[in-house]
């Protein structure tokens, strides 16, 4: 019998973590469904999907920039059909109320046409104001930092391509869920033996301390990641339902609730560190919990303890505004596990933290830390499993 | 091989549980007899490295077991007086993942096993979950558990406790069994479990060590100060307060007892030849099971 298959079985042989694993993926894809079902949410991001190009071109055309800016972003359709070209025009009107891809265009496509392009252009001159502004001020690490960031912005695009939603999937239901289950049966891995009195026994076997340790670590690592790729996958195909595949990598800055921040890193690219991040934090929360049951004495203690660790990051993380400094108060709630796990916060704005005359992404510090976290958990837990007095 | 204790002691805040215990151990079966409280299981688990000592240490010819590590847990079997185990898992699955801790090659174990399971009587059980099985059962698989790997040294605390009269006489069977070249040390507070099997007898009293030898000799001990007398029930209970009484046996209206005392109690009692119960009470003044 090999010890880290027998260790994995222990792990999923627990009804209860299957029995509340499951309800929580029909609760997650109820809510998923949920917002599906109402239509108007990803409505009108199909809709602009036939002129998506036309849209842009319009944005990035000075004539149209000096229009919008000049009736303080408050134009029609009609009215700035004479500034953009008669092509976009014409692509438009040609679209309403048609059948493009399956989607009904609607008829105010116009209406929502003159909207997007009025809100690029605003986001093209907010981030142009942002550099002249940034040129003029005295040059600090983080004016270097943001100069260097937004002069770099990849250029904006329409958004339309659904990575909004897609860059939202770990934002954070999705890490508190794939947290729970991996508490849920990881806190049981040392408690369970000290429960069932195995402790006495497994200690004075050969292989009971060090090659069990490695055992359990690697058997609930393997635990963590299976959850991982369930809900990773459950969320995806929940999302290509409801809102599609986004059809075209497209810029961070290009999407609404990154849009100021410094951030020059494509969609793609984001969410694929945000699967990464998903995995490496499951396990460093693998990790963590490991310690606290090695410490605790009751399954349901452990579980406790350690919600509560993950818990206090998330609340802590969750309750800050989009901002893109790391300041001493919130550096906590940056490198916590579920920073790690979300990415959202520290990654997608771009988070750095002032030390003297250096701007260091705050993702560094995450990385680190959980690095560190995890290595001090695995110690911590070999010491007190093996050092635990029998004396019960 | 040659195993030892130096002056372990452990202290559970000021109260002391085991005390400076010097004990040396050959082949052979030592019994560890002691009344309920005497630091059997205590000294036990510092023997076998899962409580460290207060002071003190457990040495195998010379090295101390902490420093031999694995290579002591190779060689020992353990059974605790409390026997864990997994609900949810089989009796047979229990023994092979017991088998994988203790590093034993998957067919070589598979045979152990049956072979085990059969030595303790549980071969019809073998896939039945140990949840569903009784105390007596679970003990039983705590023995099997700890002779796996064929332990050069076997330390089994209160392996008895719980068996019904038949299994306690098969276990005995077991242990007079195996072979020579062995050290089994096995607690009790039950004097007919070592007075057939165990060539030397420990006496712990309180933490400390009151005597350790051969049967024989703990009985020529006593000799001469164990007596047999035939009292009424008030004499009964005046002659509690005032000696250790053994082995109470009602006749009628009277009682034949068995009395500790260093000279004659009483006008009508008789000296008797002591046995190893005897000991026993006259060490820990109580009534032995
Ligand atoms: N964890 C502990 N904390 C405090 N005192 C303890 C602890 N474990 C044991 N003791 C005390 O140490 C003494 C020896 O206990 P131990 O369990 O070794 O006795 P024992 O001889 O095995 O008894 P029994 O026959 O009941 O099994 C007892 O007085 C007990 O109360
Ligand atoms: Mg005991």
């Amino acid at each position: 019998m090999n010890l880290t298959i027998a260790e994995f079985k222990k792990i999923v042989s627990k009804k209860y973590v299957w029995v509340l694993t499951l309800l929580l993926v029909l609760f997650y894809a109820y809510l998923i469904l949920n917002i599906g079902d109402n239509f108007s949410v990803v409505y009108s991001k199909r809709a602009l999907q036939p002129v998506f190009q036309e849209i842009m071109d319009a944005a990035y055309d000075p004539q149209v920039q000096e229009y919008v800016i000049k009736n303080e972003f408050n134009v029609t359709f009609d009215e700035l059909k004479p500034v953009i070209s008669p092509k976009i025009a014409q692509t438009i009107e040609q679209y309403q109320g048609k059948i493009y891809k399956g989607y009904d265009v609607p008829k105010e496509l116009k209406d929502e046409a003159a909207l997007r392009i009025e809100s690029l252009v605003e986001r093209n001159v907010t981030i142009n104001g942002m550099i002249k502004e940034l040129e003029s001020k005295p040059d600090t690490p983080l004016n270097r930092y943001l100069l260097q960031q937004y002069t770099h912005m990849p250029k904006m695009e329409p958004n339309l391509t659904r990575w909004d939603d897609w860059i939202d999937i770990n934002h954070s239901m999705l890490p508190l869920l794939i947290a729970f289950v991996v508490i849920l049966g990881v806190a049981s891995v040392y408690t369970g033996e000290y429960t069932s009195k195995m402790h006495g026994i497994l200690l004075t076997t050969k292989n009971g301390r060090s090659k069990l340790f490695w055992s359990k670590l690697l058997a609930s690592c393997l635990f963590a990641a299976i959850v991982v790729i369930i809900f990773q996958s459950l969320a995806a195909l929940l999302y290509m339902h409801v809102y599609g595949l986004p059809f075209k990598n497209t810029p961070m800055n290009s999407l609404t609730s990154f849009y100021k921040m410094p951030n020059t890193m494509w969609a793609l690219e984001f969410y694929l560190r945000q699967l990464a991040g998903s995995l490496l934090g499951a396990i460093v929360l693998t990790a963590v919990t490991l310690c606290i049951s090695s410490l605790c004495r009751s399954n349901l203690v452990s579980f406790f303890i350690s919600g509560i660790y993950f818990g206090l990051g998330a609340l802590y993380s969750l309750s800050l505004e989009g901002q893109y400094i790391t300041s001493k108060v919130t550096i906590f709630a940056d490198v916590s596990t579920f920073s790690l796990m979300s990415l959202t916060d520290v990654l997608g704005n771009a988070k750095v933290f002032i030390i003297g005359s250096h701007a260091i992404p705050t993702i560094r510090l995450t990385l680190i830390t959980q690095a560190v976290i995890f290595a001090a958990a695995l110690l911590l837990t070999y010491v007190f499993y093996n050092r635990k007095e029998i004396t019960a | 091989m040659q195993l030892r204790t130096q002056n372990l002691t452990k202290n559970f805040g000021n109260r002391c549980a085991v005390d400076h215990v010097n004990l040396n151990f050959e082949r052979g079966v030592y019994g560890l007899l002691g009344p309920n409280g005497a630091g059997k299981t205590t000294l036990m688990r510092m023997m076998v490295g899962i409580l460290p000592p207060s002071s003190g240490k457990v040495t195998l010819d010379g090295v101390t077991i902490g420093e031999l590590g694995a290579k002591y847990r190779d060689i020992l079997g353990y059974m605790p007086q409390e026997v864990g185990y997994y609900r949810d898992f089989t009796a047979k699955r229990f023994l092979q993942y017991l088998s994988a801790l203790k590093g034993l090659d998957p067919k070589y174990a598979n045979r152990r096993i049956d072979e085990l399971l059969d030595l303790v009587g549980l071969a019809d059980g073998k896939n039945k979950k140990l949840g569903q099985f009784s105390g007596g059962m679970i003990r039983r698989i705590g023995i099997a558990q700890a002779l796996l790997n064929d332990p050069r040294i076997l330390i089994l605390d209160e392996p008895t406790a719980g068996l019904d009269p038949n299994e306690r006489i098969h276990f005995r069977n077991i242990l007079s069994e195996l072979s020579e070249e062995r050290i089994v040390i096995l607690s009790t507070h039950i004097v007919s479990d070592v007075q057939s099997i165990a060539g030397q007898v420990i006496l712990l009293k309180e933490g400390k060590v009151v005597n350790c030898d051969t049967t024989e000799n703990l009985r020529h001990m006593v000799e001469g100060k164990v007596w047999l007398a035939t009292v009424t029930h008030g004499e009964l209970n005046e002659l509690k307060k005032r000696f250790p009484i053994g082995n109470v046996l009602q006749k009628d209206d009277h009682f034949e007892i068995r009395i500790a005392s260093d000279s004659k109690p009483l006008q009508n009692a008789t000296a008797v030849e002591p046995s190893l119960e005897d000991v026993f009470i006259y060490v820990f003044g109580g009534q032995a099971e």
